[in-house]
């Protein structure tokens, strides 16, 4: 992409009436995603997040808000180790949910540096 | 104008009056129940369905009904209240006197009044309802907005008149989080393509059952569920209201426009009967509800003939009011007893037998 020498802003407020296709998308093969209670203890144990800058609940959050860009970003950095899976209260399939979630978005993910 | 002798009287029939009074019955003490509106029942007759059960609350009511052999007096405005050698006598309007060696307080709580949160707008837009109008909307199966139309989005708005010193009531109400679960439920069940959005501080969920509630209205209704107290409104021309708050998860500044806003209102105390009480000062606490919450017993050996039930105790549910009836009552009993009673002793152990004066 050319450098014009400014970046884009991300978006200052959150658009709640703005529908979240991909949400939609990835709750209908993994349901369980709407019990997410924000707890973090999935970022918590993390192993990518210091790469990522996001644990499963906050890839939920902006998968939810549409922040489409921040999500690809962070995604292509878990390793699927499944930690997150182990420590959730609500007995999210968050594996499965970052897989749909790199499905709809058809990225490869790459190895922590 | 008559005067009315019995053993104990109970001021307000609504849950937890009319456990009491059906404890008491069952005793053998003549109850009486004074309410101020024209049926019994008390907040039984505002609810539809009871968390978290969904149980009908007209059907509770029935019940509760049934089960008390009371007299109950309809429509009774309380003039005075006054302490007699013998205990208390209550006069109405119509100078008719209840007296009774024990009065037992149950008047409940009154919900919150939306208008003193002037920045939502709860009347002043016309789709801003409270969780008590949703409530009879439900009974009266009439779930439309302003317009006469189906709502398509609906925002419930946790927390009004609770944990805000701006309103004056710092404390929660702890019944309005699982009120908003059970209506949201309620909602999406009749109408199945509603959106429905939660703008929580908090959710505090700790009753039995609570969290299934939750959890169900999550993955199975799909309500979701934004943290974030909501901050300001507007109205648009075609009537639908513009949300403006932080999703404190995300960390930024908000909007959302739904057709409907259902304020969550806060369980007050009702001081309208604290004038009408001797001496009472001293056992209302900093929240303004009666007692002082203590585990320590020690202040309840010493009763004096007065005591206080259900909601007007602090922010309860009907399970928690009716249990806290039930005990109350036990000690209302023990107390006419002591005062009521001799004990005399025949050859099958001891008896209770009663004073005729």
């Amino acid at each position: 992409m050319a450098n014009f020498g400014f970046g884009i802003q991300d978006d200052l407020m959150i658009d709640h009436d703005r529908l979240s296709p991909a949400y939609e998308a990835v709750l209908e093969e993994v349901p369980s995603i709407a019990a997410c209670i924000s707890c973090g203890s999935c970022s918590g144990t993390c192993v990518a997040f210091f790469q990522s800058g996001a644990g499963f609940r906050k890839l939920v959050m902006l998968l939810k808000n549409g922040s489409y860009d921040q999500l690809q970003q962070a995604l292509d950095y878990c390793q699927f180790c499944g930690k997150c899976s182990l420590v959730c209260p609500r007995g999210i399939n968050t594996r499965r949910a970052i897989l749909e979630m790199r499905k709809q978005f058809k990225t490869q993910g790459h190895d922590i540096v | 104008m008559k005067k009315m002798d019995f053993d104990c009287v109970i001021v307000g029939a609504g849950p937890a009056g009319l456990k009491a009074s059906s404890m008491l019955d069952a005793e053998g003490f003549t109850v009486c129940l004074l309410e101020k509106e024209k049926i019994p029942g008390g907040k039984l007759n505002t609810w539809y369905e009871l968390f978290p059960h969904h149980e009908s609350a007209q059907a509770i009511r029935e019940q509760m009904l049934a089960a008390t052999a009371s007299q109950i007096f309809t429509s009774v405005t309380i003039k005075s209240i006054s302490r007699t050698d013998s205990g208390f006598c209550v006069r109405d309007r119509n100078e008719d006197e209840y007296c009774a060696p024990a009065l037992l307080i149950a008047t409940g709580f009154k919900p919150f009044d939306a208008c003193q949160k002037e920045e939502y707008g709860y009347g002043i837009y016309e789709n801003f309802i409270t969780s008590v109008d949703l409530e009879q909307m439900f009974r009266e199966q009439r779930l439309a907005n302003a317009a006469g139309e189906v709502p398509r989005k609906i925002a419930f708005i946790h927390c009004v008149g609770s944990r805000d010193i701006k309103v004056g009531s710092e404390f929660c109400s702890a019944n309005c989080c699982i009120t908003g679960i059970k209506q949201a439920i309620e909602l999406k069940k009749k109408i199945p393509h509603l959106n429905i959005y939660c703008l929580y501080m908090d959710l505090r969920l700790g009753g039995r059952f609570f969290e299934d509630c939750y959890k169900t209205s999550q993955v199975k209704h799909k309500v979701q569920f934004i943290r974030g107290r909501l901050s300001e409104t507007n109205e648009n021309p075609d009537q639908t209201i513009i949300l403006r708050y932080e999703d404190t998860l995300a960390g930024k500044p908000a909007k959302l426009t739904v057709d409907m806003v259902v304020l969550l209102v806060g369980m007050h105390p009702d001081p309208s009967i604290l004038n009408l009480l001797p001496d009472i000062d001293e056992q209302v606490g900093s929240d303004g509800f009666f007692g002082d919450g203590m585990i320590d017993q020690e202040g309840q050996s010493m009763d004096d003939g007065l005591f206080f039930a259900g909601a007007c105790t602090g922010p309860k549910s009907i399970i928690q009011s009716t249990d806290e009836a039930s005990t109350v009552a036990f000690r209302v009993i023990q107390y006419l007893k002591e005062k009521l009673h001799t004990e005399t002793e025949d050859q099958h152990g001891k008896l209770w037998i009663r004073h005729s004066g």
